[in-house]
C-alpha cells in the first residue's frame, strides 16, 4: 500500500560521519540508529507514502531534543519530529532524508493533577495512557483517535487529532493548554501554562494541527474531563445508506446532541462484523453507532429522542446495548475497522474529507459514482455526527496503476467535498498527500501567509520539509535544496 | 483622525494596504465598546470601523453553522438564532454593543464557559485583513476541519494587533430546554469553596460555576458574602435533578446572570478611575487569590475555568505570584511591566510575529498591554 515519494532532496555525500559522532556522545548508541534495515522501519506512516531518514535518534528530554537540533543546523541537516508513526497522510515521511527525532522514549506522565483537571506529559505518551492513568479516578482525556492505543499525543498535537467523541467535546486543540517546543532555530520555549486564557497571542492554537512544520513538541500540558454518569450506546440499523445519512440531519434537527454519531455502510460493515463479530446485521446497508452521555437523566431522554429520529428515517431496527460489555464490542468493530480492511485488501486508501452535515447523503452517492469510475470498491465508516467522512479506497497495489486510480479516485472525492463547502481533511491532517489540493480550498493570499509563516520560524526549511503547501509554495528547499549540502 | 468605515472586506484589506504605505498608525474599531480594554491605543491616524461589515453571509440552521461579517453586533446575531431555537453560548460583557469581531479580537467570554468553552472553541472559520492587503482563510464552514494552519486560533485574543477579522464562522448549538440558578452564601470562602469542589468532583456539567466574593455579591444586590452561582441547562427533569444534588443552596431568579455578564462595563461606568484585573488561576490556586483581596474590590470568579476578574474602585496591581493583566484601565497609559506584568519566555516568539503581520507597529499599537 506504499508508494515510494520521489527524492526531491538532492543529497550529495553521505550522512556526515561527525554529525553521527556528535550524536552518538550526546544520546548513546543505542539511541541512535542508522542501519538500512532498521531505517526501513521508519520510512512510512499509516498513508500510502514512504521515504527513508538517513538516522533516527531517540531523545529522552526536552533537553536533549534541543540539542539534537542544534547539531542537526550545526551540520546542515533536515530533520523530522515522529510519535508512533500512525498518521494517515505522510506527515512524518522525510521527504529529503535526513535526522528523523523519535518520541518514542519521552514517554512519562510526568504530573497528574486531578483537582485542576491537568496532566503533564512527555509527548511519546500514548494517547491512551493517559485516560488509563486517570480512569479509576473518574477522568478522562477526550481525544480519541481510532489509533489511540498507539498513537502519541506529540503526534495528536501536530495533526490536531480528533476521533468519534469529539463531536461534543472537541478535538486535540480543545484539550491542549500549553506546549514544550523547540523551534527549528534551536530555541526552546513553554506556550500557554496550566491555567486558561493567559495574555500575549495563542501560540499552543497556531503550533497545534501545524503538522511538525513548525516546531518540535517534547511536552504537553492537557486538560482532563471528568466522566460523565452514564453512558449509552446504540446501533440503528438500515435498508438504505440514504435513510442512514438522513437520520444525521434528523438528529441535528432535533436539538439532540449526541457525543458520537458514527456510520458504516453495507460494504464495511460486512467487512468489521467478520473480522470483529461486533454484532453488526450483515444483510443491512448502513448502520449508525450513536453515543449518549451524561447525566442520567438527560441521557435517558435523549436516547428517546434519537429512537423516534431514527423511527422517522426508516431505520429497521434500534438496539441499545444493554451493557458495557456489549457497548465496547460494538465499539471494537469501530475503531478496529481499518484492521478489518486490511484482512480481505492488504492494499487501501483513507480519505478525511469534511462535508456539512446536511450534504451527506449526495457526498455518499458520489463516493460510490466516484468508485464505480475508477472501477474500485470503496466503502465508508466516518464520524457522520461531524460530516466527517472517510472513505476508504480499496485496491491491489500490485495491479499496474491501481494505485494511481485510487490516488485520483480520492482526489476527485476531496474536490467534490470542496464543491459542497467543505474540507480536505477533518483530522487526519494535508501532509504530503494533499498539498496540491489545498490550492482549491484556500486563496493564493491564504497560502502565501501559510508559506510565510513557515519562513519565519524555519528560514532554512529544515524541519520537515515540503509539507502542507503545493510544491510551488513549499519553502525553497524543494526547488532549490537549501540545507541538504551533506 | 480620518475615520474609514469600508463596505466590504476587500475594500478593509485595501485601507489596510494603503495605511502600510502611507505609514499611518491605524485603530482597528467594532463598536469601540471596549476602548478602555487592554492598554490604550497610541495616536492614531485613521480609525478604521466594521460597522458596515454587518451581513449574515450564510446560515442554514439544519446544519447548525452560521457565517457573519465582522462587524455584526452580538445582540443582532443571538436574536437571529434565538427564532430559530439555536444559541451561541459567549455571554460576552457589553452584549449590548459588542461586535463580532471585537468579541474575538478581546477573547470576550462569560459565565457558561464551563459547558461550552469560549469563542476559541466555538469558532470555526475566519477570515482575516493583514497591512499587506490580504484576505487570509483560516477553517473554513464545517465543524471539524484541520486544512491549513489555525489562524484563527492567533487571531483570537490578538486585541487586532496582528490584522482585521472581517468574517467569523462559528458551530451553533441547539438553545437549552430550560435553565435553573442554584444559590449558596457563607461569610466563609471555604465553604464556598467547598460546595465548588464538590460540583467539580461530582457528575453534574453545569453551565456556569461562579464564585463572588462579598463586595460583588453586594454590588448585584445580594447580602454581602462569599457566594457561589451555579446554572443548569436541560428539561425538567434534569433541572430537578440539580435541584435534589446541590445540597444547601437555594434556587434563584436567571435574571441575576444578566447582571454577572455586564458586572464589568457597570463597574466602569461607575469607577472612571477603576481597574479591572484579569487573573488566570489554577482550579485549586482561586480560593487563596480571592480571599487575599481588599474589601473594596469586587470579585467574580469562574470557578469552573480559574479565570477571576478582580473589579477595584482605583489604581491595582497584579498579585505577586498569581498569573493576568489588567484588562480594563483609564485611558492614560500605563507601563506595560504593570499591566501585564509576568510574561512567559515564549514573548519573543509573540513578538516575532507581530514583527511579521505589522513590522512598523502600526496596527492598534499600545495595545495588548503593550508588550507586543
Amino acid at each position: 500500500m506504499s508508494s515510494t515519494v520521489s527524492d526531491v532532496s538532492s543529497k550529495k555525500h553521505a550522512f556526515p560521519a561527525a554529525a553521527r559522532q556528535e550524536l552518538i556522545a550526546l544520546l548513546g548508541e543505542r539511541a541512535v540508529l542508522d542501519r538500512r534495515e532498521d531505517l526501513t522501519l521508519y520510512e512510512y506512516d499509516g498513508g500510502v507514502d514512504k521515504h527513508r531518514p538517513d538516522m533516527v535518534v531517540f531523545p529522552k528530554t526536552a533537553e536533549q531534543v534541543k540539542k539534537v537540533v542544534d547539531l542537526a543546523r550545526k551540520h546542515h541537516l533536515q530533520f523530522v519530529g515522529r510519535g508512533a508513526g500512525t498518521g494517515l497522510s505522510g506527515g512524518v515521511i522525510p521527504r529529503c532524508g535526513g535526522l528523523m527525532v523519535s518520541f518514542a522514549r519521552m514517554n512519562q506522565i510526568e504530573k497528574i493533577d486531578l483537582e485542576n483537571e491537568r496532566t503533564e506529559v512527555q509527548s511519546g505518551v500514548v494517547n491512551l495512557d493517559v485516560t488509563l492513568a486517570v480512569q479509576t479516578n473518574g477522568y478522562f482525556f477526550a481525544p480519541d483517535p481510532s489509533s489511540q492505543r498507539a498513537c502519541t499525543i506529540g503526534g495528536n498535537v501536530a495533526e490536531n487529532a480528533g476521533g468519534p467523541h469529539t463531536l461534543a467535546y472537541g478535538v486535540t486543540t480543545n484539550h491542549v493548554m500549553g506546549l514544550d517546543v523547540v523551534m527549528p532555530d534551536g530555541s526552546h520555549f513553554q506556550t500557554g501554562g496550566l491555567e486558561q486564557d493567559l495574555p500575549g497571542l495563542d501560540l499552543t492554537g497556531i503550533i497545534t494541527g501545524s503538522e511538525g512544520t513548525m516546531a518540535l513538541v517534547a511536552g504537553a500540558k492537557l486538560r482532563l474531563m471528568r466522566q460523565p454518569e452514564l453512558v449509552k450506546t446504540v446501533l440503528a440499523i438500515y435498508n438504505t445508506t440514504k435513510d442512514a445519512a438522513d437520520t444525521v440531519s434528523e438528529i441535528t434537527a432535533r436539538s439532540i446532541t449526541p457525543v458520537a454519531v458514527e456510520m458504516l455502510d453495507g460494504e464495511m460493515l460486512r467487512m468489521v462484523e467478520e473480522a470483529t463479530h461486533a454484532g453488526y446485521p450483515m444483510d443491512a446497508q448502513a448502520v449508525l453507532l450513536i453515543e449518549m452521555e451524561g447525566l442520567r437523566e438527560a441521557v435517558e431522554e435523549q436516547v428517546e429522542q434519537v429512537r423516534l429520529a431514527c423511527e422517522a428515517c426508516h431505520c429497521r431496527e434500534f438496539r441499545i446495548a444493554k451493557d458495557a460489555a456489549e457497548r465496547d464490542l460494538l465499539w471494537k468493530g469501530r475503531k478496529n475497522a481499518f484492521g478489518a480492511v486490511g484482512r480481505l485488501s492488504p492494499f487501501y486508501y483513507v480519505q478525511d474529507g469534511v462535508v456539512p452535515r446536511t450534504r451527506i447523503t449526495e457526498t455518499l452517492l458520489e463516493i460510490y459514482r466516484i468508485g464505480e469510475k475508477y472501477g474500485l470498491k470503496i466503502s465508508n465508516i466516518f464520524h457522520a455526527g461531524d460530516g466527517n467522512m472517510h472513505p476508504i479506497i480499496l485496491f491491489d497495489a500490485r495491479i499496474p496503476g491501481q494505485l494511481k486510480a485510487a490516488q485520483l479516485a480520492g482526489d476527485e472525492i476531496l474536490s467534490y467535498c470542496i464543491s459542497v463547502g467543505g474540507s480536505i481533511t477533518g483530522e487526519h491532517g494535508v501532509g504530503m498527500e494533499k498539498m496540491e489540493l489545498m490550492t482549491k480550498q484556500f486563496s493564493e493570499d491564504t497560502l502565501d501567509t501559510i508559506k510565510d509563516f513557515k519562513n519565519l520560524f524555519d528560514p532554512e526549511c529544515r524541519l520537515n520539509p515540503g509539507k502542507l503547501l503545493p510544491l510551488g509554495k513549499c519553502c525553497g528547499e524543494i526547488h532549490q535544496q537549501a540545507g541538504t549540502e551533506y | 483622525m480620518k475615520v474609514e468605515s469600508p463596505a466590504s472586506p476587500a475594500q478593509l484589506a485595501e485601507f489596510m494596504r494603503d495605511c502600510q504605505n502611507a505609514n499611518q498608525r491605524i485603530e482597528l474599531a467594532g463598536a469601540r465598546s471596549k476602548a478602555r480594554m487592554g492598554g490604550p491605543i497610541a495616536d492614531p491616524d485613521v480609525r478604521i470601523e466594521t460597522k458596515q461589515l454587518n451581513h449574515v453571509l450564510a446560515y442554514d440552521p439544519r446544519d447548525l453553522t452560521i457565517s457573519v461579517e465582522a462587524g455584526m453586533r452580538y445582540s443582532d446575531l443571538t436574536a437571529l438564532l434565538k427564532e430559530k431555537k439555536q444559541f451561541l453560548p459567549i455571554e460576552p460583557p457589553f452584549s449590548n454593543e459588542a461586535t463580532i469581531g471585537g468579541i474575538l479580537a478581546t477573547h470576550s467570554s462569560g459565565h457558561r464557559r464551563r459547558l461550552f468553552g469560549t469563542v476559541r472553541d466555538l469558532v470555526i472559520g475566519l477570515e482575516f485583513a493583514t497591512l499587506q492587503g490580504r484576505t487570509v482563510q483560516s477553517g473554513g464552514m464545517v465543524v471539524k476541519n484541520v486544512a491549513g494552519l489555525d489562524f484563527a486560533k492567533l487571531l483570537t485574543g490578538s486585541f487586532g494587533t496582528l490584522a482585521a477579522i472581517t468574517k467569523v464562522n462559528f458551530k451553533l448549538t441547539p438553545a437549552p430546554m430550560g435553565s435553573k440558578t442554584f444559590l449558596y452564601q457563607n461569610a466563609s470562602a471555604s465553604e464556598v469553596f467547598a460546595k465548588r469542589n464538590l460540583i467539580l468532583k461530582s457528575v453534574l456539567q453545569p453551565a456556569s460555576i461562579d464564585v463572588l466574593n462579598p463586595g460583588a455579591a453586594a454590588t448585584l444586590g445580594l447580602p454581602a458574602r462569599f457566594s457561589i452561582l451555579v446554572e443548569a441547562l436541560g428539561s425538567e427533569k434534569v433541572l430537578n435533578r440539580y435541584q435534589s444534588e446541590l445540597a444547601g443552596f437555594q434556587a434563584f431568579d436567571n435574571d441575576i446572570w444578566n447582571g454577572i455578564r455586564e458586572f464589568t462595563p457597570n463597574w466602569l461606568k461607575g469607577h472612571p478611575n477603576g481597574h479591572v484585573l484579569k487573573l488566570s488561576t489554577q482550579l485549586m490556586q482561586m480560593e487563596k487569590v480571592i480571599t487575599a483581596l481588599p474589601e473594596n474590590y469586587a470579585a467574580i470568579g469562574r470557578a469552573g475555568n480559574g479565570i477571576l476578574y478582580v473589579h477595584t474602585p482605583a489604581a491595582a496591581t497584579i498579585p505577586t505570584g498569581v498569573k493576568g493583566a489588567i484588562e480594563f484601565s483609564p485611558a492614560q497609559r500605563q507601563p506595560a511591566e504593570q499591566l501585564w506584568p509576568t510574561p512567559g519566555n515564549d514573548l519573543p516568539l509573540m513578538q516575532k510575529i507581530k514583527h511579521y503581520f505589522d513590522p512598523n507597529s502600526l496596527l492598534n499599537p499600545g495595545r495588548l498591554y503593550g508588550r507586543i
